[in-house]
C-alpha cells in the first residue's frame, strides 16, 4: 500500500491521451528500470517490461492495462479565434459544459473554456447540446491569433482535481485506466526484490479507448501463454447494472471470453490469500483488452481482473486504493505459483 | 446396385441418428465440453491429430495423399443463457448468449448448469396482470429462472453456470424438429463427411466454439492450418417462408434444397468458389437456393480475412425459428445438404483459385 | 498529369467482392511499369517497385481501395422487378431515380413501391427496374447475387472531377500517377489496390499481413465540410490541398509520419491541411494494427457528397496528393 500511496498521485496527475502516452511511458520506465530484464517500446507505442521467471515449467503470463486515457481534440480554428473540437474515446457531452480544458501537448499553460449561455438568455435549458455544437473559447481574438498557439489536432484534457476523499477513497480524471496502471505498477513493486516463478510481461498498452489497438499487436509480438487484463468496471453506487461496489475487492468476471480453468484458479487465491473479491458476468466478450487477447493467432487464455470504479468517463472518476492493491496481490501469488491451470484435454478413455 | 442402395438408406439413418444425438446435447458459448465430446466419440477413428485449441475448438485432420487440404468448419454452441444472479428469494436472474427474441422465453423449461437442475421460466398469470401489462413484450431483465427454491439458501447453482433449452430430437411429416439445429446439423455433416467420403483433397476440420457470442472460435480456428485451398463453412441459417409476403424477399424456404450464402455481413462468397458449387448441385441434380437476406455473420467472416485470405464459402440448412426453444428443418433439405457437402468435398481438387 | 490514359480507373465496374474487370484491367494496364506484379488470397492485387538502397531497405505500403459500394440482387418479383441489398453504406435519399449498371451490362433505375417508403427510407421496399416485362424475362437479363452500382460517366470543370466512384477510384488513380513517374526510389515501394474495404477493410488486412510493410499510407477520400452549413464532423475544405490524415474512425496516425509528411509538404510548397474525419474508416486502420504493429497514416483527397451519385473532387487538390506522394516515395524515410 505504501508504494501506491506515494506514487498515486503522480502516475495520475501525468496526462496520457490516446495517441499522446509519451509521458506516462517515460515515468513508469524511470520507476521500474532498475529491476526489470527487458524494456520494450513498440510501434503503437506499447511500453512493455519483462521480468524472467525461474521456474523449470514456467508460462509466459502478460499483464495488460491500457495506459491511455479519454480526451478532446481540436478540429478547427474558426475565424472569431474559438475553437471547434471532436473527441478521442467515449467522451459524454454531459461532462463538458461550461468547464475549463488544458491543452497538454504545448511548451507553455494554454486553458479554454467550453463556453454555456446563461440561464438568462437560454430558451431550453433541457436541451442537450451534442460535441459538434459545443466550442473551446481560449480568448482569442482570430484566427490569426488562435493559429499562432493552436494547430488542428492539439489535444485538451478537462480540469480535475485530485481529492483523497475517505476509506482509501480517490477523485481524479481517468482512473479509467490508471488503476490499471497503478496495479500493474504495484505488482512490480511486490516483485521488486524476487524473482517470479513465471516469465512475467507487464504491458502498457495504448489507443485502448478508441479499439484496442495496442493490444492487439502487443498481444500478437508476445503470444503469452496466459493475458492478464486489468481495467475497470462500474461500481456507481446508485443505478449500476450489477452488484459490484468499490472497496468490496476487486472483481472477477466471468464469461465466454475467459478461460473457466484459469478464472477458477484467480478466485483459488482469493480464497486461500483472504482477498476479497466480486463477481461479474458477461455474456458477450466485453469492452476491454482482453476481447482482443482471446482471439490473437490461434488464442490465448485469458482473464479480467477489474477495479470498481464510479462516474467513468467523468472528470471525478472514484477508485478505492485497496481494491488496487488487491487485484496486485492476486497477480503476485499468480506469478508465484507453480501449477497455474490444467489445459482441457479430450478424454483417454471413450 | 442393390448394395449401393442399401448403403444409401443405411447412411441416411445413420446421418438422422447423428443429428438426434447432437441435437438433444447440451453446448452454449464456453461451455460446449458435453458436444465437443460427443464429437470426438463419433470422428476419432477418422481422423488424426485431433486436439483442442485456446478457445475450446475440436479440430484435426484426415490426410489423403496431397499435402493440400479443404477446410471444413461448423459451430458447436447453440443459442443459450447464463445466469447472472441468484436473488434472495431463491429465483434466478440470467442474460443470454447469442441473439433471442427474447417473447420466446416465458413459459419455457431449462435445465441450468453442470448438473442439469430442472426449471422454468415463468410469467406472471394472466389474471393479475395489468392492461400494460398484458400488451407489453417481456425482456430479459424482468424475467427469472425457477428451480422451486423458496430462498438463496436452497439454490445449488452459481453466477456463471450455463442454462439450457431441453427439447428433444422428433420426426413428424418429413420434418424434424428440436432445438440447436443451428449449428449441429453444420457439425452433423462434418461428422458424415469424415466417416464416408472419397476427398482426393485431405480434409482439415474445426469444430469451433463461442459462434454465436461473436464468431469468437471462428476468429482463431484457421490460424494453425497451413495448406488450405478453400473453406467450406457448415450453418444452419433463417428461414423465413411461414410468413411470405410475395413480393419481398424471403430469407430462405424449406424444402427449396440447402442455401447457398452469397453475402451477410461478415463477408461475401469467393466468385469462383459459387459457381463451382452451383455447378456440382445442377450436374448432381440437387435442389438448391440461395440465401437472400444479406443478414448475420458466420465463423466465414473471420476465416476469409485470416492470414493472407482463404476462400470461403458457407453452406446452410434452412431451419424455421431459428434461435429458439423449437426448430423445423426438412428432411429432404438435411439429406440434400449432405449430399451436397460430399460432393463438393469429392470435387474439392478439381476447383482452380 | 494524365487522366485520359488511364480513365478506364473511373468507368470500369468493380463493386466489394466482384472487383475483377476493374482487377483485369489494372492488371494490363501496370504489368510493364512495375517490377513484381501478384495477389493476395481475397482479391487484392499488390504491385512492387523495388528500392536501391543496399542496407536496411524500408517497405513502404501504399495503399488504396478498388472497390466501390453497390448493390447485390436478392429477389425478383412476379412483375420483373429486382429487389437489393447495398454492399456498403448508401443513404436512402440518395439514391432513388439513379441509374444502375450490373457488372454484365445491363441498365437498371431505382424506385420504391410507394412515396411512403421512400419518405421512411424503407430501403427493402426499393427495387431496380431492368424494364422486364415480368420475372421470366427479367431473370434473362439478372440473377440472385449479380451485383450493380449507381454509375454516371466522370466530368471534368473548372478544375473539378465529377463522378459516381471517387470513393476511392481517385485515390488508386493517384497510385497509377506516381508508379508512372516514379523513379530510382531508395526503399521497396508496394502499391496496393485493396479489395472490399466499404464492407470492413477486408483487403487491407489481407494485404497487409502478407506483405508486412514497416511503414503504410492510405489514399483515400475525406469529408469535406465546405457546404452552405457548418456540421463540424470533419473539417477538410475543397481546394485546400492534400489533406493529411490525423485521426479518422478507424485510425490515428503515427504523429511522426504526420510530422514527416507536414515537413516534406511545407519545404516544398506543397498545399496541404491537417484531416480529422469523426467517423467513417480507411485502409490505415488495417494497416496499422497488422502483425506487430506498423506506422500507419494517410493522404486524403477533400471529396463532397461522398457515397452519393455524384462525388466531387478539386484536381488541384489531386495533383497536391500525388506530389506530395511521389516526394514521400522518392525519400530516404526516417521516422
Amino acid at each position: 500500500m505504501k508504494f501506491l500511496e506515494n506514487n498515486i498521485e503522480k502516475i495520475c496527475k501525468i496526462q496520457s491521451i490516446t495517441g499522446f502516452e509519451d509521458k506516462l511511458r517515460e515515468e513508469i520506465i524511470n520507476l521500474t528500470k532498475n529491476n526489470i530484464d527487458e524494456v520494450i517500446s513498440d510501434k503503437l507505442g506499447n511500453l512493455i517490461l519483462h521480468k524472467k521467471g525461474y521456474g523449470k515449467d514456467k508460462l509466459k503470463i502478460m499483464y495488460c492495462a491500457h495506459m491511455d486515457q479519454i480526451g478532446l481534440i481540436v478540429l478547427k480554428i474558426e475565424e472569431n479565434g474559438i475553437l471547434k473540437f471532436t473527441k478521442i474515446g467515449g467522451i459524454n457531452p454531459l461532462t463538458l459544459y461550461g468547464k475549463r480544458v488544458k491543452f497538454i501537448n504545448k511548451d507553455e499553460n494554454i486553458y479554454g473554456i467550453i463556453g454555456m449561455k446563461p440561464p438568462h438568455l437560454t430558451e431550453d435549458e433541457s436541451k442537450v447540446e451534442k460535441i459538434d455544437e459545443l466550442f473551446i473559447d481560449c480568448g482569442f481574438k482570430s484566427y490569426e491569433e488562435a493559429s499562432k498557439k493552436i494547430k488542428i489536432g492539439d489535444i485538451a484534457i478537462l480540469d480535475s482535481e485530485f481529492l483523497k476523499l475517505k476509506n482509501n477513497h480517490y477523485s481524479y480524471i481517468g482512473f479509467d485506466n490508471k488503476a490499471g496502471v497503478l496495479t500493474l505498477l504495484s505488482l512490480f513493486d511486490l516483485l521488486k526484490d524476487r524473482k517470479p516463478y513465471h516469465d512475467v510481461f507487464l504491458v502498457f498498452s495504448t489507443q485502448e479507448e478508441v479499439g484496442l489497438r495496442g493490444a492487439k499487436v502487443a498481444s500478437f509480438s508476445i503470444m503469452p501463454d496466459i493475458a492478464i487484463v486489468c481495467d475497470v468496471t462500474f461500481g456507481d453506487p446508485r443505478g449500476n447494472i450489477s452488484d459490484v461496489k468499490t472497496s468490496s475487492g476487486p472483481v472477477i468476471s466471468k464469461g465466454p471470453n475467459y478461460y473457466p480453468n484459469l478464472v477458477s484458479t484467480i478466485e483459488e487465491i482469493c480464497t486461500s490469500e483472504d482477498i476479497p473479491y466480486q463477481i461479474e458476468i458477461e455474456a458477450r466478450p466485453g469492452g476491454t483488452d482482453a476481447y482482443i487477447t482471446q482471439i490473437t493467432k490461434s488464442g490465448i487464455f485469458s482473464a479480467l481482473i477489474s477495479i470498481p470504479l464510479r462516474y467513468m468517463h467523468t472528470q471525478v472518476e472514484i477508485i478505492n486504493l485497496k481494491d488496487i492493491y488487491r487485484a496486485s496481490k492476486i497477480m503476485y501469488y499468480l506469478s508465484l505459483k507453480e501449477k497455474i491451470f490444467e489445459i482441457e484435454k479430450l478424454p483417454e478413455n471413450i | 446396385m442393390l448394395i449401393k442402395y442399401n448403403l444409401l438408406i443405411k447412411h441416411k439413418k445413420e446421418d438422422k441418428l447423428i443429428l438426434e444425438n447432437y441435437s438433444n446435447a447440451l453446448g452454449g458459448g464456453g461451455d460446449e465440453k458435453e458436444i465437443r465430446e460427443l464429437i470426438y466419440k463419433d470422428i476419432k477413428e477418422y481422423a488424426k491429430n485431433i486436439k483442442i485449441d485456446p478457445l475450446g475448438n475440436l479440430q484435426g485432420v484426415q490426410n489423403k495423399k496431397t499435402d493440400k487440404f479443404i477446410l471444413l468448419t461448423a459451430h458447436m454452441d447453440e443459442v443459450a443463457l447464463i445466469v447472472e444472479k441468484i436473488e434472495s428469494s431463491g429465483l434466478i436472474s440470467f442474460k443470454s448468449l447469442g441473439g433471442f427474441v427474447e417473447k420466446i422465453l416465458p413459459g419455457t423449461n431449462v435445465v441450468v448448469g453442470k448438473d442439469k437442475i430442472p426449471g422454468i421460466i415463468g410469467l406472471k398469470s394472466y389474471h393479475i396482470m395489468s392492461q400494460s401489462e398484458r400488451e407489453t413484450s417481456p425482456t430479459i431483465k424482468n424475467l427469472f429462472i425457477d428451480i422451486g427454491a423458496s430462498s438463496d439458501k436452497e439454490v445449488n447453482c452459481k453466477p456463471g453456470d450455463i442454462i439450457y433449452f431441453t427439447s428433444k430430437f422428433f420426426e413428424q411429416n418429413d420434418c424434424y424438429f428440436g432445438k440447436a439445429f443451428d449449428d449441429r446439423a453444420g457439425c452433423s455433416a462434418i461428422t458424415s463427411i469424415l466417416k464416408d467420403n472419397e476427398a482426393k483433397l485431405s480434409i482439415a476440420f474445426s469444430y469451433n466454439t463461442q459462434e454465436e457470442v461473436g464468431l469468437r472460435g471462428g476468429a482463431v480456428c484457421a490460424w494453425n492450418f497451413e495448406n488450405i485451398v478453400f473453406n467450406l463453412n457448415l450453418e444452419g441459417t433463417t428461414c423465413s417462408d411461414r410468413d411470405l409476403d410475395k413480393n419481398y424477399s424471403p430469407s430462405t424456404e424449406l424444402n427449396k434444397g440447402p442455401a447457398i450464402t452469397i453475402m451477410d455481413r461478415t463477408s461475401i462468397a469467393n466468385r469462383k468458389l459459387l459457381e463451382f458449387v452451383c455447378d456440382i448441385a445442377e450436374k448432381n441434380s440437387i435442389p438448391y437456393q440461395f440465401k437472400q437476406t444479406v443478414t448475420g455473420g458466420t465463423d466465414a467472416g473471420y476465416i476469409h480475412k485470416t492470414k493472407e485470405g482463404i476462400p470461403s464459402i458457407t453452406l446452410s440448412v434452412p431451419v424455421r425459428y431459428i434461435h429458439s426453444p423449437w426448430g423445423i428443418i426438412s428432411k429432404y433439405d438435411y439429406e440434400n445438404y449432405i449430399k451436397l457437402a460430399k460432393l463438393i468435398v469429392n470435387n474439392a481438387d478439381k476447383i482452380k483459385l | 498529369m494524365n487522366i485520359k490514359n488511364k480513365d478506364f480507373i473511373f468507368n470500369e465496374f468493380g463493386v466489394s467482392g466482384r472487383e475483377d474487370k476493374v482487377k483485369e484491367k489494372l492488371k494490363d494496364f501496370l504489368k510493364d511499369k512495375v517490377d513484381d506484379l501478384f495477389e493476395d488470397r481475397n482479391n487484392s492485387l499488390i504491385t512492387l517497385k523495388k528500392g536501391n538502397k543496399k542496407n536496411n531497405k524500408l517497405k513502404i505500403m501504399l495503399s488504396s481501395h478498388y472497390d466501390t459500394i453497390g448493390f447485390v440482387a436478392t429477389y425478383i418479383t412476379k412483375e420483373g422487378f429486382v429487389r437489393f441489398s447495398e454492399v456498403g453504406y448508401l443513404p436512402a435519399y440518395n439514391i432513388i431515380s439513379k441509374r444502375v449498371i450490373f457488372e454484365n451490362g445491363t441498365v437498371g433505375v431505382i424506385f420504391a413501391d410507394e412515396n411512403e417508403n421512400i419518405k421512411k427510407g424503407e430501403k427493402n421496399k426499393y427495387f431496380i427496374d431492368i424494364g422486364a416485362k415480368d420475372e421470366e424475362e427479367a431473370k434473362k437479363l439478372i440473377k440472385i447475387g449479380d451485383m450493380g452500382a449507381i454509375y454516371s460517366p466522370y466530368i471534368i470543370q473548372n478544375d473539378n472531377i465529377i463522378s459516381s466512384w471517387l470513393d476511392d477510384r481517385i485515390g488508386c488513380f493517384i497510385l497509377l500517377e506516381i508508379i508512372e513517374n516514379l523513379k530510382d526510389n531508395i526503399h521497396d515501394i508496394y502499391f496496393v489496390f485493396s479489395s472490399q474495404e466499404e464492407v470492413g477493410l477486408r483487403g487491407a488486412t489481407t494485404s497487409t499481413f502478407k506483405i508486412e510493410p514497416d511503414i503504410g499510407i492510405a489514399f483515400d477520400v475525406t469529408g469535406t465540410d465546405d457546404i452552405t452549413k457548418k456540421h463540424y464532423y470533419c473539417n477538410s475544405i475543397l481546394g485546400n490541398g492534400a489533406a493529411i490524415k490525423v485521426m479518422d474512425g478507424s485510425v490515428i496516425s503515427d504523429k511522426r509520419l504526420v510530422n514527416f509528411l507536414e515537413t516534406l509538404a511545407k519545404q516544398n510548397n506543397i498545399k496541404y491541411q491537417l484531416d480529422i474525419l469523426t467517423y467513417g474508416g480507411t485502409d490505415a486502420g488495417a494497416i496499422q494494427t497488422s502483425k506487430s504493429g506498423v506506422i500507419a497514416g494517410g493522404i486524403s483527397i477533400p471529396t463532397r457528397y461522398i457515397h452519393s451519385s455524384n462525388e466531387m473532387c478539386s484536381l488541384k487538390d489531386v495533383q497536391s496528393c500525388i506530389d506530395l506522394g511521389l516526394l514521400f516515395c522518392k525519400s530516404d524515410v526516417i521516422i
